[in-house]
């Protein structure tokens, strides 16, 4: 028996290849192969011995198979390890990419305003960007002789059709149209006749709006707060100040600590150390009573922001032309 | 506006640095824009008397800075005597270096200061009073060490426009009191009465005035032209730069009329009358109409009442007696009538923000006071002031639970109350509530919100907790189109597009010159330029010019996207048609350069691709037709219809198109637009659930030759309709030959029911061959 195995395991010694190893395994393993036959002697031999002879060959069976099984495994790793050689790639080579584009840097803030919002509950709300006077100016509380609409000059269409001056207009259609409480904001649009560095004829604004009957000015500072901070990170300082808009009362500025000089004072921020980045107050309340609602009873809260300054201030734009000029450069920076 | 610390101190007791001042204010409602603290600007300058002047192309002046003589050049007509502010070389003023400089072979040892270089608005010479002496360095005067304060009033302030205004509201952020001017007036006895009548007492209410006889018209003292200067007002002669100074230390606008000019010693206060002529101060006639208010002589109008004087009763150099004249005008009529004559002065600013009505006749005394004091004139002692009400003071009621509830915070009754006497406001505790009266200077008061602010605003914003609103939670439902629009441009995102966002105006000859010309443009009354007159009703012409300034700075690849409102003009008076529409540009490679694709052009397919893929995301049915619009080629572009009608084109543009934007390429220009709001309106994805195949899916390829010009489209639908079976088809190959082209269609089909035999199979292709070949007049390629 151990002659069987040393003469197989010097038969397969200079094996190669799987082929070869297959065809000794045949002889030795296969149908009529050696081991085979020796088993079938089993037939001519005594009752008495039947049974050694079946367990000695029945072992010598299994030692030979497991040499085949491990000679096999040796020249199949080796094979393997021949091929990983030659099918070499070169890795540097840049992959296979599908061409992307890139939101227009406005819409990527916009989104990212609206985001938040939607986060807190608010919904979204539009408008038509060409507008009754009646909508953008008289029934926010800026009657035609109110020295107010100096801040918003303004383009016409006919004598009492105009290019809205801000979103507002939306708040008043939505007042109209729906059921209080409500809680929404009115991204788009807007337009005013000035054109320099920092100012377009058309620009982008998000306004927004809650209306319920116990709303106050700490709940406007809590939302703002909130918001600013969830834009401009959690480190943010923040200051209200007193401004002064029509449709609010008590109405407030909104600063953050400038993002270049961290509130030392550069160019940026004139240096005061703070950038204005948003507008807001307590609802007017003739604004409501223009709307139909009893001021007695219906409280609002309200604010805007330019979505172009937020924008030339998270991506450090310089000039708000660039933002119109649409060069793909440009735009391909914000893929 | 501009305030001068200096002067201000006058008003009321500064308590801390100018940057701390500014800090308070602006947390207090009035914003502070800018500082400019005049003795860090001053550097070395110093006064300087000049002693001799050489005129000629550059003027050369030796000026005596008290240890010696420096000579300077310079452009300025000045005369010797005059003492004026220089910097020596080797000094600074204005934080920069004064350096020497030479002129020919004479050299300038210094420059001459003027008001720009210490910071102030407007460029004027400094010209020193004759008592400073040579050489003084400007630190060591008084009104040089001053700052000055910027602030950017809100148009509800009108009564912010003065030092005593800003004073006012310093004293209640700094809790001090106001400090009162302090002058005597030396009347005479002098008959000479001036008349004045009221004939509009709405829009005038109230007319004083002072009338000073012998007056001596020169240049006004240093103090008051230097104020004047810090404030960005140009001194022009002692009695009007008097005016100018009152107006800015109480807020009064005054005029000054020369009252030998007047026609019969009388003053009417009338509306001005249809077509009335006057020649204003600033040299310019204006043509008047009945709703303006005037002021008028016997004969014309001499003042368009609160906003500019006419030029020939104005004071000049000969004047002799003046009427101060310091009226209370209705801040609407004034805005009104500013607005229809397009003017804007110093003095209609602020009457049309609201001027104290009960502070004319301070005003006109401290008029009188500095001219009597500056020009030896005589004060007459008849004062004229006629009013038609004692302008009593509005009442609030508020109470402290309102004032509470609206800022949200515990604020303390006794804080509320002396919040509001700080500012100069009585109050009147009742029962539950409080009265307060509201001074006549502020016109931004009217209910207990306003009172609020006020509170609000002097407690501090700062101070005022921020806390989350508890409205109840109710889910809201973002629109369709909105939805859509979004999943759009992340489809084209992910396919390589980006996005511009062009202006909604364009040029209304730039879309005739493009052949985009349509009849129902809104056109913009006063477009800020010609470039952008009319709304745009096409998002064709800006992505055109997106691709030629992108081309012509060569940029080689141009896949762009738009989603933007159009403007369709609608019936008169009503408001115009806005759809939201689709636009795409493609010009030059189709890839960006790779290793893996051959390099190719955009062309009509991919412009095509793109719009499917919006279509398919819609779930809209379209159709498309060979294009009628004459901005497209009319064989490489389509119309596309929806339900019958045409929502949208696109395709490479017109050769000629092309031609006209100059460009220098041989590649096309593709582009396209369909009116997004209207598919998405009328369309809906539906997703129907359908199991997956239970037999195997039969492939079948087949090739066919036919004429070139036979749309494949129409083979599609053919084999589409042929057999329930078929599932899928695609087009895997396509060439053209001769007058031929091969077309190789590879057809899914599906059993639900069993697997197919080899019959069946052969029966469909067989089926579909046949009807293709009789159709089409195509045959089986073997
Ligand atoms: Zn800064």
């Amino acid at each position: 028996m151990r002659e069987i195995l040393e003469k197989l395991n010097q038969g397969i010694k200079e094996i190669r290849d799987l082929e070869n190893l297959k065809r000794i395994k045949a002889e030795y393993l296969g149908k009529r192969g050696y081991i085979t036959k020796l088993l079938k002697n089993i037939s001519t031999l005594p009752a008495e011995e039947k049974k050694n002879y079946g367990e000695m060959i029945n072992s010598l069976k299994k030692e030979a198979e497991k040499i085949f099984s491990q000679k096999n495994e040796g020249i199949r790793k080796e094979i393997e390890n021949l091929s990983l050689e030659r099918e070499k790639l070169d890795i540097s080579l840049p992959g296979r990419r599908y061409a992307k584009g890139s939101l227009h840097p406005l819409n990527i803030v916009l989104r990212e305003i609206e985001g938040i919002f939607e986060g807190l509950n608010f919904s979204i709300e539009e408008g038509p960007e060409i507008e009754y006077e009646l909508y953008n100016f008289d029934m926010l509380n800026m009657p035609k002789e109110h020295p107010a609409r100096d801040m918003h000059d303004t383009f016409y269409i006919d004598e009492d059709i105009l290019l809205r001056t801000h979103t507002s207009p939306v708040q008043i259609r939505v007042l109209r149209e729906k059921v209080p409480p409500l809680m929404f904001i009115s991204p788009g649009k807007v337009y005013r006749r000035d054109a320099d560095v920092s100012h377009s004829p058309m620009f982008h604004q998000v306004e927004g709006m809650i209306v319920d009957r116990k709303v106050s000015f700490s709940h406007l500072k809590g939302i703002m707060t909130v918001f600013l901070r969830e834009f401009f990170g959690e480190e943010t300082r923040l200051r209200f100040r007193p401004s002064y808009f029509p449709f609010t009362e008590p109405s407030a500025e909104v600063d953050i600590q400038c993002i270049i000089c961290r509130g030392d004072g550069c160019r940026l921020c004139s240096y005061t150390g703070f950038l204005e980045i948003l507008g807001c107050g307590v609802v007017h309340p003739n604004v409501f009573k223009a709307a139909g609602y009893d001021p007695k009873i219906w409280k609002g809260l309200a604010f805007g922001m330019g979505v172009e300054r937020m924008a030339m201030l998270k991506y450090g734009i310089n000039d708000i032309r660039l933002l119109f000029e649409n060069d793909y450069r440009f735009l391909k920076i914000f893929a | 506006m501009i305030i001068s610390l200096n002067w201000l101190n006058e008003f009321v007791e500064i308590p801390c640095n100018a940057r701390e001042f500014a800090y308070k204010l602006t947390m207090g409602g009035l914003e502070a824009e800018s500082i400019v603290c005049l003795n860090e600007m001053l550097g070395s300058a110093r006064a300087g008397e000049i002693k001799d002047i050489k005129k000629g192309n550059i003027n050369w002046i030796t000026v005596n800075i008290k240890e010696r003589d420096i000579e300077i050049a310079t452009r300025l007509s000045l005369q010797i005597g005059d003492k004026i502010a220089v910097v020596e070389a080797g000094g600074e003023v204005g934080k920069k270096k004064v350096q020497k400089m030479t002129f020919g072979s004479r050299t300038s040892y210094g420059v001459i200061c003027s008001t720009q270089d210490l910071g102030m608005e407007n460029e004027e010479l400094i010209k020193l009073e004759k008592e400073v002496e040579n050489g003084t360095y400007l630190k060591d005067i008084k009104e040089f060490n001053d700052c000055l304060i910027t602030f950017d009033i809100t148009p509800n302030r009108g009564d912010c426009f003065s030092m005593l205004g800003i004073a006012r509201d310093a004293s209640a952020i700094f809790n001090k009191p106001l400090k009162k001017l302090e002058y005597n007036l030396e009347e005479e006895e002098i008959e000479q009465k001036i008349k004045v009548t009221l004939k509009n007492t709405k829009d005038c209410p109230r007319y004083s005035a002072r009338l000073l006889k012998n007056v001596n018209i020169k240049e006004s003292p240093f103090l008051i032209r230097f104020r004047l200067l810090k404030c960005g007002i140009r001194p022009v002669n002692n009695i009007v730069d008097i005016t100018n100074y009152v107006m800015l230390a109480l807020g009064q606008p005054l005029h000054a009329f020369d009252v030998e000019k007047l026609e019969g010693n009388e003053i009417i206060v009338r509306d001005a009358k249809n077509g009335e002529n006057i020649i204003t101060l600033d040299e310019k006639e204006r043509t008047l109409s009945e709703n303006m208010l005037v002021i008028a002589d016997k004969i014309k109008p001499i003042a368009i009442a609160g906003i500019m004087g006419e030029k020939e009763t104005g004071v000049t150099e000969k004047t002799r007696n003046v009427l101060i004249e310091s009226a209370h005008f209705d801040p609407v009529s004034v805005r009104m009538t500013a607005r229809k004559l397009s003017m804007h002065t110093d003095a209609s600013h602020r009457f049309e923000r609201g001027v104290d009505p009960k502070n004319t006749m301070e005003a006109a005394n401290y008029a009188a006071h500095l001219i009597q004091k500056y020009t030896q004139g005589h004060i007459i002692q008849e004062l004229v002031d006629v009013k038609t009400t004692s302008f009593p003071e509005k009442e609030i009621i508020c109470s402290y639970n309102d004032i509470r509830e609206i800022i949200g915070y515990d604020i303390k009754d006794e804080k509320i109350r002396n919040i509001i006497k700080n500012l100069h406001m009585g109050l009147e505790d009742k029962i539950e509530e409080f009265l307060v009266h509201i001074p006549t200077f502020r016109f931004d008061l009217f209910q207990c919100e306003d009172i609020a602010e006020e509170v609000a605003r002097i407690y501090g914003y700062n101070n005022i907790p921020s806390i989350l609103p508890s409205t109840p939670l109710i889910p809201q439902k973002k629109d369709k189109l909105a939805t859509i629009s979004e999943k759009i441009k992340d489809t084209f995102l992910n396919n390589g597009l980006s996005e511009v966002i062009n202006y909604s105006f364009v040029n209304i000859e730039e879309l005739e010159k493009y052949n985009l010309i349509e009849n129902e443009i809104v056109k913009i009354n006063n477009p800020l330029s010609l470039e952008q007159n009319v709304m745009r009703f096409t998002l064709l012409l800006g992505l055109l010019n997106n691709v030629i300034l992108n081309v012509s700075r060569s940029v080689l690849r141009v896949p762009l996207f738009e989603i933007g409102k159009i403007f369709i003009e609608g019936e008169k008076g009503k408001l115009p048609y806005e759809p939201l529409t689709l636009g795409i540009a493609l010009f030059g490679r189709r890839y960006e350069p790779c290793w893996h694709e051959k390099e190719a052009n955009f062309d009509f397919y991919d412009i095509k691709g793109f719009f499917e893929d919006v279509f398919y995301l819609i779930g809209a049915d379209v159709e498309y037709r060979q294009t009628q619009n004459p901005f497209f080629h009319p064989q490489k572009a389509t119309d596309v219809l929806f339900k019958g009608k045409t929502i949208g084109h696109f395709g490479e543009i017109h050769p000629e198109i092309l031609y006209k934007t100059r460009l220098k390429t041989k590649n096309a220009v593709i582009l396209g637009e369909i009116n997004l709001a209207k598919i998405v309106e009328k369309s809906k994805k539906l997703i129907f659930f359908r199991h997956l195949p239970k037999y195997p899916l039969v492939i079948r390829d087949i090739s066919l030759f036919m004429d070139k010009d036979i749309l494949v489209g129409e083979i599609l639908k053919t084999i589409e309709d042929t057999d329930k079976h078929i599932d899928k088809i695609y087009i895997f190959d396509l060439f053209t030959k001769g007058k031929e082209k091969s077309v190789g269609f590879r057809i899914i089909l599906r059993n639900d029911e069993k697997t197919f035999t080899d019959d069946e199979v052969q029966y469909i292709i067989n089926k579909v061959v046949q009807k293709i070949e009789e159709k089409f007049a195509a045959r089986l390629r073997r």
